[in-house]
């Protein structure tokens, strides 16, 4: 495997805001077409909801969140112009009401703190009797992975977010945060890096036990 | 540690082992929130397109289609509301030159009344300029229609009293400066009488009118300035005929200046 290789960022080029399909179902329901609307939702409802859920680890807040950004996009349906890829736009909502909701209410380091509902680390342990097979250690490992997830700091775990989740660029990652394309580079990279010394390091630390 | 660099993961490796795990979904009844939400927004704009296409179509029969391009998003106005900064300063303007009219036009008809009658009446205040170049138009002698208009200034005598004016004269001209006003009131008064009493009035100025005519002449006559006599007299022996009637008071007086007028016509 390659160990060092940089994250997966490709370029958004004009064919891909003219073809967006999201774009024309979003006009579709501007237009009075609720299917549309419907498969638009249907297509973005759980990467988006995961956004907040990840970094909010607050269930209610994060529905909260979910539900306003929606409102957003459906009051601005009727003024939607194509300015920008669909997602860029969605999240950018949903970025700037994370920012306004939760970054002026809490410390920002709070935003890292492990979420409360997430299974504790000794839940994904595996116990004596567990056979050792690839595929419950690929899912112990993701289990840890989540977890390692929400000890990441904000902006990184925002970067890894979208770009994992959701496939974003760089380019339109750092247009959804607001900072540059290198700077958001940099965040993935150290986000890459940070989640995969800890999956290492809490299974070693998990065969430790066993 | 080479061992532990064996055991990282790769990007592609983290990404699956995060699409695993990543299976969190909003729940339904968030879902059925959201999608109601967004099918009663296109409800509401149904209604405002419906309400907007029903005034619309009203706008269209009153003021005709041609005026009906806009799309459904555009609010409709009214006239007066969409105008309103124009047509107050259009009413303003409009008020404001007609007060402006009526104040330079307001004197006008008074004096337009009161010319007729003045016309029989000496204007001293009219005349602007001094006496010292007052005299020598009189002494080039005034002429016949000069003479009907302002008698009284068209003889030296009358241009002499009126360079010297005494404070008697004064009070005189004081109230002939406010005579154009009382004229203006009299004439009121004429008309809203009945046509016999405006007929006496119009009769008793007229005879004042003679008698003023007859004085001037005389002061001709006493001046002996007898082609100005001869030609007044030819004047208001045309204008007023009613002298030579043996009932008008000043008839002896008019027959006593014809004669002298006569006979120094006869002597030349």
């Amino acid at each position: 495997m390659d160990m060092h290789r940089e994250p997966s960022v490709t370029k958004v080029s004009e064919d891909d805001v003219v073809k967006d399909p999201d774009q024309t179902l979003m006009m579709q329901y501007a237009q009075g077409d609720q299917g549309a609307f419907e498969q638009l939702y249907h297509k973005h409802k759980g990467g988006l909801y995961r956004y907040f859920k990840r970094q909010l680890g607050d269930g209610a807040l994060a529905e909260d969140l979910y539900q306003e950004t929606w409102s957003r996009v459906i009051k601005a349906a009727a003024g939607y112009e194509q300015r920008a890829k669909f997602t860029t736009w969605l999240y950018r909502i949903a970025h700037n009401l994370l920012i306004d909701h939760v970054r002026a209410l809490k410390p920002v380091d709070s935003l890292s703190d492990p979420a409360g509902d997430e299974q504790p680390l000794e839940a994904v342990i595996p116990s004596d009797e567990s056979g050792p097979d690839d595929q419950l250690e690929d899912e112990q490992k993701a289990s840890i992975l989540k977890d390692c997830i929400s000890l990441l700091p904000h902006v990184q775990k925002e970067a890894f977010l979208l770009n994992v989740e959701m496939g974003f660029t760089a380019a339109a990652i750092g247009e959804i945060a607001g900072v540059g394309m290198e700077a958001t580079k940099s965040r993935i990279r150290y986000a890459n890096q940070a989640l995969k010394a800890c999956v290492q390091q809490k299974w070693q630390e998990q065969s430790n036990v066993r | 540690m080479s061992d532990e660099n064996d055991k990282m993961l790769s990007d592609a490796e983290l990404k699956a082992l995060y699409l695993a795990k990543a299976t969190e979904q909003p729940s339904s009844e968030l879902d059925a929130r959201i999608l109601a939400m967004a099918q009663r927004r296109l409800d509401e704009q149904h209604l405002n397109e419906q309400g907007l296409n029903e005034q619309q179509l009203a706008e269209q029969e009153s003021e005709g289609a041609d005026k009906q391009s806009g799309s459904a998003n555009v609010i409709q106005v009214s006239f007066w509301r969409r105008y309103r900064w124009p047509m107050s300063t259009a009413a303003s303007v409009l008020l404001l030159s007609s007060l402006l009219l009526m104040n330079l036009n307001g004197p006008n008809p008074i004096d337009e009344q009161v010319r007729p009658m003045l016309a029989s009446e000496p204007q001293p205040m009219r005349m602007a300029a001094p006496p010292e170049q007052q005299e020598p138009k009189v002494q080039l002698g005034p002429s016949a229609q000069a003479d009907v208009d302002a008698p009284e200034m068209a003889s030296p005598q009358a241009v002499t009293m009126m360079s010297r004016k005494a404070p008697a004269d004064l009070k005189t001209e004081v109230k002939r400066d406010t005579q154009p006003e009382e004229q203006t009131d009299e004439q009121a008064k004429l008309e809203s009488l009945t046509p016999n009493e405006a007929e006496v009035k119009t009769q008793a100025k007229a005879v004042i009118s003679d008698i003023q005519a007859v004085n001037h002449l005389q002061q001709l006559v006493d001046a002996e300035l007898w082609p100005d006599a001869d030609t007044l007299y030819q004047r208001l022996l045309k204008e007023r005929p009613r002298l030579e009637d043996s009932s008008h008071p000043q008839h002896a007086q008019w027959r006593e200046l014809v004669n002298q007028i006569k006979a120094h016509r006869q002597d030349n």
